[in-house]
C-alpha cells in the first residue's frame, strides 16, 4: 500500500481536498438537477412529435405513402378532406433585409461632453429614419463611456499622446491610414468629417432627409 | 442623461403615417410658438410591424428645433406627459421609457372598435393595465371626441374617463383661404381624406346622393375616389378625382364649394379632423347627424339625400353662405384653435414663460461634411470588466524603460489604459459590431493585422483566448513573437479546445495561482514548456499608500472600521440584491462601507443607504486604510487581497465561462487565508459575515496572509518578454 503520510501533511493538497469534496458535492447536485432537465425535455420531445404528427407536412407525407399504397381509396380520403376544408395560402417566404449602409463620421478634437452630444444627435437621427449604420471615429480616450448610445464607436489615439509615444511617425498620416482601413472594414459608404468647432446636431443631421412638406398633413387617425 | 425639465413630453410611434402625427404636429407648433419646449419620446406600435421612418411633420419639428427627441434609456423630465394611440400599447413595449412627470394624460385618439366590434382596435382594459404598469396609476385618460367617449365607455362600462375631451387643434391661420363666396356658377363639392373602403357610404345609392352624378354639380375627391368608382362600377362624367398625395389639403380646398363628409355606417370617426381643417379653410361643410356633439352649429346636418338640396339652396345665397362659412372659422378657432389647447396646458400646470424668460431653444449650427526599438503590443479582449487588461498594464507597467508598449484592448478600459499611460488602441468586439463569426475572425485579424504593420512590435501578448481571428494574425504576421498569456484556475471540463490552439503561439506565459493546488482545469496538463511566474498584481506593496492617506481618498472616518464592496463588475451577473444585504450587515456591526464602482461604469451604482461609492483605478492602492473587504474571486482581486493582507470574505462568482471562482475561493478559506459565501441569497451570507466583523478572526486571516503571502510575478513576466523582444529586435 502507497504511503499516503507525507501527502495528508501537506496543508496546501489537504486544502485541494477539501476544495475537491465541495466541487464533487455541487457536481452531484448538477446531476440530480440536469437528470430533472432531461425529463422534462423528453416531456417536451414527445408533445414535438405529437405536433408533428398532427402538422400539414407530417399529414402530407402519411397522404402520400397512403396514395402508393393503396392509390383508389386515398384518392377517396383526398376528395372528402378537400371537401371538409379550404386549402390554405402558401407562406410568404421572408427576406432578408439588406445589410444598411455604414456612415463613418469621424469626430477628431471633440471632448467628452461635446462627443456626447453628436453621438446622442447620431442616435437621434437614426430614431427618425433608421437608414444607415453608424460609426463614430473618435481620439476622445473616455469614449466607452457613452458606449451604451448603441452607436459603434472606434478611437485613435490623440495627436498629443500619440506624438509623445511616436514622435516618429507623423500622426496625420496615422489618421489616414486608420480611416482607409476602417472605411474598408465596415464598409463605409460615406466618411462625414465633424467639425470640432461646430459639432452638427439633430437639425443638421436630418438636413440630408427628403421632408419635402407633406401633401397629406390632414389625414384621418391612423 | 439631461436634468432638464420640458414642458411636455408626448409618448407616440411618430412613424405614423396619418392623423395621430399631423395632431401631434399641431399640438407642438402650438406649444412651440408660445414658447413651451417640447421632447418627444418614441415607442414602437406593434401594429405597424414594417421598418418606416417618421412622418415628415414630425421630422420637420425634429429640424426646425420646435421639439427635442429622446434617446432610448434618457431619463426625461416633463410637467406634462402625453401619451397619444392606445393601440401603441396593446403589447408591452420593447422598453418602458423612462419619464418623470408631474402629470399624465392619456389620450384617446382612437374608438376601441367599431359598432360590428367594440374591441376591434384594442381592449381598453388590457390598455389601461399596461400603461399603468408602465407610468403608474395616476394617469387622466382623455379621449378626444363624443365618439371615442361613447364607444370606450361601451366597452369599458367603468373607464375613468376625464370630464373634457381632448380635442384636435388647428391654426386656423394657416388654413383659412379669405373666400368670400362660391367660386363659380357651377357648385364644387368635394371631400378629402385616407383612402378606405370605409370612408364612403356603403351602398351606391347614397354614395351618389352625396356626391352626384348630375350636370349640375361637380365633384373633386382627393384620396379613395378610385374606391367609390370601383363601388358604382363606373366613372360619374362629373366627378374630378386627385391622387392621394399629389395637392396639398389647403389648396385642395381653396377649389372647393362644399365639402361633403358621409362615410360606411360601421365607422366609428375618432374626430373629423377633414371636417375642421374645411372649416378653417372657409368652406361650408355638409356632414351627418352623429358628428353635432363635436360641431355644434358651425356644420350643416343632413343625409345623402338632403346634400343636393342644400348645395342648390346655399349657392344661390352668398350671403349666407359667407356667413355659414365665417361662423365655421369661429367656431373652430374658439374651439379648436391654438388658444384651446394652451389654455387646457395651463389647466395642467403647464404654462408659457413670461417675459425675459428664457426659452430654451435648440439651433445647432452647420454640418461640416523607422527604424526604431520594437516593443510589445499587448492585445486582451474581454468587455465591461478590467481583468484582462489590468494584468497587461502589470506587466506592461514594469517593462524595461524605453520599450514600445502598446495596449490594444477590446475592454471598454481603453480609457483606463491611456490614463495610466500607454499609448492604447481599441478593437470594438464582437458583440459591440454584432458580427456574425466569420466576419468577425475577419475583422479581429484585419485589425490586428493593421495594428501590428503600424506598431511593429517585436512580441505580440495576447491575454485572451485564441479566438479565430488571432489565430488567423498569428498565422500571417510569423516575424513577430507571439505569446499567450494564460491565466490558469479554468473550470474543470471547460476550454480544451482553447488548449488545442496553444501550439499556434510561440511561447505561452502562465502567471501563478495562489490556488493552484486546487486547480482542475485543463491548463494543469498542459504546462511543458510553459514559461511560469508568480501570481500577478498590478501594485507591488511598497505601492501602497499609507493607512491615513487610503483613508482619506477613500472618504472614510478614523476610528470606525471600514469595508470595502467589490463584487465585480456586474456584467457577468445582478450583483446589486447581496450588496444591500452585506451592507445592512456591515453597518449593524458598526462599520462605514465603501462600495468599489467599476472605473468605467456609464452609470452610478443604484443608490445603497448607509454607503458611499468610490471609482478609483486601481482601488487595490488604498487596501491598507480597509478593515475588511467582501470581493468577488476574481484573478486580480483574489491576489491583491492575499498578497497586501487585507482580511477577506470571498463571494464567487458561479456565471463566469472559464475563470473557476469557486474553487479559488473555497481553496483560500479552506487555507484559513479567507472567508467565503459560496450562496450570498441563502443564510451563508449572515453567518459568514457575523464572524468577518469580529475583530480577532479578521487578526487571524491577516496572519495568515501573512503567512502564505504569494510574490508578484509582473517583473518578471516584464523581463521575460522584454528579453523575447531583444531576441526579435536586430541589433540587440
Amino acid at each position: 500500500m502507497p504511503d499516503r503520510s507525507t501527502e495528508l501533511t501537506d496543508p496546501a493538497r489537504v486544502d485541494a481536498l477539501v476544495v475537491r469534496l465541495r466541487t464533487i458535492e455541487q457536481q452531484r447536485d448538477a446531476w440530480r438537477s440536469r437528470f430533472d432537465q432531461v425529463t422534462g425535455e423528453r416531456d417536451d420531445e414527445r408533445e414535438a412529435i405529437r405536433r408533428l404528427r398532427a402538422s400539414g407536412s407530417y399529414r402530407l407525407g402519411r397522404t402520400l405513402v397512403d396514395l402508393a399504397r393503396s392509390p383508389l381509396g386515398a384518392s377517396r380520403k383526398l376528395v372528402r378532406k378537400a371537401r371538409r376544408k379550404p386549402a390554405q395560402p402558401a407562406r410568404r417566404k421572408k427576406v432578408a433585409a439588406p445589410p444598411q449602409p455604414t456612415h463613418l463620421y469621424v469626430a477628431i478634437g471633440l471632448d467628452l461632453a461635446a462627443l456626447r452630444d453628436f453621438v446622442l444627435a447620431v442616435r437621434r437621427r437614426l430614431l427618425v429614419e433608421n437608414d444607415h449604420r453608424a460609426v463614430v471615429l473618435t481620439d476622445e480616450p473616455a469614449f466607452s463611456l457613452l458606449r451604451k448610445a448603441g452607436l459603434i464607436l472606434e478611437y485613435l489615439p490623440d495627436r498629443r499622446t500619440w506624438e509623445k509615444h511616436r514622435p516618429d511617425r507623423p500622426w496625420d498620416g496615422v489618421l489616414a491610414e486608420r480611416l482607409a482601413h476602417l472605411s474598408r472594414d465596415h464598409a463605409a459608404a460615406q466618411v462625414i468629417f465633424v467639425d470640432p468647432d461646430a459639432p452638427p446636431g439633430l437639425a443638421d443631421l436630418l438636413s440630408e432627409i427628403d421632408t419635402t412638406p407633406p401633401a397629406h398633413p390632414s389625414l384621418p387617425q391612423s | 442623461m439631461t436634468e432638464h425639465v420640458h414642458d411636455v413630453a408626448i409618448l407616440s410611434d411618430f412613424r405614423y403615417p396619418g392623423g395621430t402625427s399631423a395632431s401631434i404636429a399641431a399640438e407642438v407648433r402650438a406649444q412651440a410658438r408660445a414658447g413651451l419646449s417640447t421632447v418627444l419620446v418614441q415607442v414602437r406600435s406593434p401594429h405597424l410591424k414594417r421598418d418606416r421612418p417618421f412622418n415628415p411633420l414630425i421630422v420637420e419639428l425634429l429640424k426646425d428645433g420646435s421639439a427635442h427627441l429622446a434617446v432610448e434609456g434618457e431619463l426625461v423630465r416633463a410637467k406634462l406627459f402625453v401619451l397619444r394611440q392606445p393601440r401603441i400599447f396593446t403589447a408591452d413595449p420593447a422598453s418602458v421609457p423612462r419619464v418623470a412627470a408631474d402629470r399624465t394624460v392619456m389620450v384617446l385618439n382612437q374608438a376601441p372598435g367599431d359598432a360590428a366590434d367594440p374591441a376591434r382596435y384594442y381592449d381598453f382594459a388590457e390598455v389601461r393595465a399596461r400603461i399603468e404598469a408602465c407610468f403608474g396609476n395616476d394617469v387622466e385618460w382623455a379621449p378626444i371626441s363624443p365618439q371615442v367617449r361613447a364607444e370606450v365607455l361601451r366597452s369599458a362600462p367603468d373607464a375613468p374617463l376625464s370630464g373634457e375631451d381632448w380635442h384636435e387643434i388647428i391654426d386656423v391661420a394657416q388654413w383659412w383661404t379669405g373666400r368670400t363666396g362660391p367660386a363659380g356658377p357651377v357648385p364644387v363639392i368635394g371631400r378629402h381624406g385616407r383612402p378606405d373602403p370605409v370612408k364612403w357610404p356603403r351602398t351606391t345609392e347614397e354614395l351618389l346622393q352625396a356626391y352626384p352624378d348630375d350636370a349640375g354639380v361637380r365633384v373633386r375627391i382627393l384620396g379613395g375616389g378610385e374606391l367609390a368608382v370601383e363601388r358604382l362600377g363606373r366613372r360619374p362624367a362629373g366627378w374630378e378625382i386627385v391622387e392621394f398625395g399629389s395637392v396639398p389639403p389647403r389648396e385642395f380646398l381653396g377649389g372647393l364649394d362644399f365639402f361633403v363628409y358621409f362615410h360606411d355606417p360601421d365607422l366609428v370617426e375618432a374626430f373629423g379632423r377633414t371636417i375642421m381643417e374645411a372649416m378653417a379653410a372657409g368652406v361650408p361643410v355638409l356632414i351627418g347627424e352623429h358628428f353635432r356633439p363635436v360641431f355644434g352649429a358651425a356644420a350643416l346636418y343632413t343625409t345623402p339625400a338632403g346634400v343636393l338640396p342644400l348645395v342648390r339652396e346655399l349657392h344661390a345665397d352668398p350671403r349666407r353662405y359667407r356667413e355659414i362659412a365665417e361662423n365655421a372659422r369661429d367656431f373652430v378657432e374658439d374651439h379648436f384653435g391654438y388658444a384651446s389647447h394652451l389654455s387646457r396646458l395651463a389647466d395642467r400646470g403647464v404654462r408659457p414663460p413670461g417675459p425675459g424668460t428664457d426659452v430654451e431653444v435648440h439651433r445647432p449650427a452647420a454640418l461640416v461634411v523607422s527604424r526604431r526599438n520594437r516593443g510589445v503590443l499587448m492585445v486582451s479582449d474581454n468587455g465591461v470588466g478590467l481583468g484582462h487588461l489590468s494584468r497587461l498594464m502589470a506587466i506592461g507597467r514594469r517593462l524595461p524603460e524605453g520599450t514600445p508598449t502598446v495596449i490594444a484592448t477590446q475592454s471598454h478600459g481603453a480609457s483606463v489604459a491611456h490614463r495610466e499611460g500607454f499609448l492604447t488602441e481599441y478593437i470594438p468586439s464582437r458583440s459591440v459590431l454584432k458580427l456574425p463569426r466569420q466576419r468577425w475572425t475577419d475583422t479581429l485579424r484585419s485589425r490586428l493585422e493593421h495594428l501590428i504593420d503600424l506598431h511593429e512590435p517585436a512580441v505580440v501578448a495576447v491575454d485572451s483566448v485564441p479566438h479565430d481571428g488571432i489565430v488567423a494574425a498569428v498565422r500571417s504576421r510569423p516575424d513577430v513573437t507571439w505569446v499567450w498569456v494564460r491565466r490558469p484556475m479554468w473550470r474543470r471540463d471547460t476550454g480544451t479546445e482553447w488548449i488545442e490552439r496553444g501550439g499556434y503561439f510561440d511561447a505561452i506565459l502562465e502567471p501563478g495561482e495562489f490556488a493552484a493546488a486546487a486547480d482542475e482545469g485543463p491548463t494543469v496538463t498542459d504546462r511543458a514548456g510553459v514559461h511560469t511566474v508568480d501570481p500577478i498584481t498590478y501594485l507591488d506593496p511598497g505601492e501602497l499608500a499609507e493607512p491615513v492617506a487610503a483613508r482619506e481618498t477613500l472618504g472614510l472616518e478614523p476610528g470606525r472600521p471600514a469595508a470595502l464592496l467589490q463584487l465585480g463588475a456586474g456584467n457577468i451577473n445582478d450583483i446589486a440584491s447581496p450588496v444591500a444585504r452585506i451592507a445592512g450587515h456591515l453597518r449593524a456591526a458598526g462599520f462605514q462601507v465603501v462600495l468599489a464602482e467599476s472605473a468605467i461604469a456609464t452609470e452610478p451604482m443604484p443608490p445603497v443607504p448607509g454607503t458611499h461609492l468610490v471609482k478609483l483605478y486601481p482601488i487595490s492602492r488604498y487596501l491598507r486604510g480597509l478593515d475588511l473587504v467582501i470581493s468577488a474571486s476574481g484573478y486580480n482581486s483574489f491576489h491583491e487581497l492575499l498578497a497586501f493582507g487585507v482580511p477577506a470574505v470571498f463571494v464567487p462568482n458561479h456565471e463566469t465561462s472559464l475563470d473557476d471562482q469557486v474553487s479559488r475561493a473555497r481553496f483560500a478559506a479552506a487555507a484559513g487565508a479567507a472567508l467565503i459565501v459560496e450562496e450570498p441569497d441563502g443564510p451563508d451570507l449572515d453567518r459568514v459575515l457575523a464572524q468577518a466583523v469580529r475583530a480577532d478572526v479578521r487578526d487571524q486571516l491577516s496572519r495568515r496572509c501573512e503567512q502564505v503571502r504569494p510574490g508578484n510575478g509582473a517583473a518578471a513576466a516584464a523581463r521575460w518578454l522584454a528579453e523575447l523582444a531583444d531576441r526579435r529586435t536586430p541589433g540587440v
